[in-house]
């Protein structure tokens, strides 16, 4: 594991890197973050944004589609034809 | 599948529905028996007036308040033209045509036929209420069509 000391303080490049200890981070000296650049640019491979090629699952839930109206709809028009029915249909028993 | 909480809230009132209505069409004919006019007989439509009943049309006592109406339609008459009947009888109409599709209708009541050549249709119902009907055609037949009714007195 590579370390950088500056003073008594040691902690993990990695980390430090990472943003972990981003608190700490924010504490450096100029000359420990010219030390974290010159080591990068030595010894580390630069990162580089590659796409990912594994299908990322999709964890949200779908929305539902409002259908408030449609039902409201249906339910005017099948009542229309409840009551016209029944009409018809008493008249031809009212007939008999 | 799934299926919204909407859909199935008016796919169960459809099919509710569906099932009342033929439920109750289903009492009503084969429970009730309410059939619509009956057109299972034949006939030859150049033989009415020689072929029995059609050969003396008229109303026919059948049994106690029991009767049989037999009446022969054609361009632009009905034979008879006037009936009387008693209040309360049940009569059988069975009618024929001689020549064209014809109509064979009491406006208020549930009486209402196609009357075809070749086919004698029948109905059984009850007269209750006293007075007047007016029997139409309603089917067009010719140039007379309009002018094609008969009366049916129902009597005390």
């Amino acid at each position: 594991m590579r370390k950088v000391t500056v003073a008594t303080v040691s902690y993990s490049y990695d980390s430090v890197k990472a943003g972990k200890s981003a608190g700490w981070r924010a504490c450096l000296t100029d000359v420990m973050e010219d030390e974290f650049k010159k080591e990068e640019g030595d010894n580390m491979t630069k990162p580089e944004w590659t796409k990912p090629t594994a299908t990322i699952r999709q964890t949200k839930k779908e929305k539902e589609p409002a259908l408030g109206g449609t039902l409201a709809s249906v339910f005017l028009l099948g009542f229309f034809i409840i009551f016209a029915w029944v009409s018809v249909y008493l008249l031809f028993l009212h007939r008999l | 599948m799934h299926i919204h909480k909407y859909e199935k809230i008016w796919l169960t009132f459809g099919i509710g529905c569906l099932v009342v209505f033929l439920t109750v069409v289903g009492v009503s004919a084969f429970a009730a028996g309410q059939q619509p006019p009956s057109c299972l007989t034949t006939i030859d439509p150049e033989k009415v007036d020689t072929t029995p009943p059609f050969n003396q049309p008229g109303l026919v006592k059948k049994g106690n308040n029991e009767y049989e109406l037999n009446i022969v339609v054609a361009a632009f008459s009905f034979t008879p033209n006037t009936i009387e009947i008693p209040k309360g009888a049940k009569v059988t109409i069975n009618v024929t045509s001689k020549d064209v599709i014809h109509g064979f209708q009491i406006p208020g009541t549930n009486i209402n036929m196609m009357v075809e050549p070749g086919y004698v249709n029948s109905l059984t119902t009850t007269f209750d209420e006293p007075g007047e009907y007016t029997i139409l055609c309603n089917e067009y037949c010719g140039a007379g069509h309009h002018m094609m009714t008969a009366r049916i007195k129902v009597v005390e």
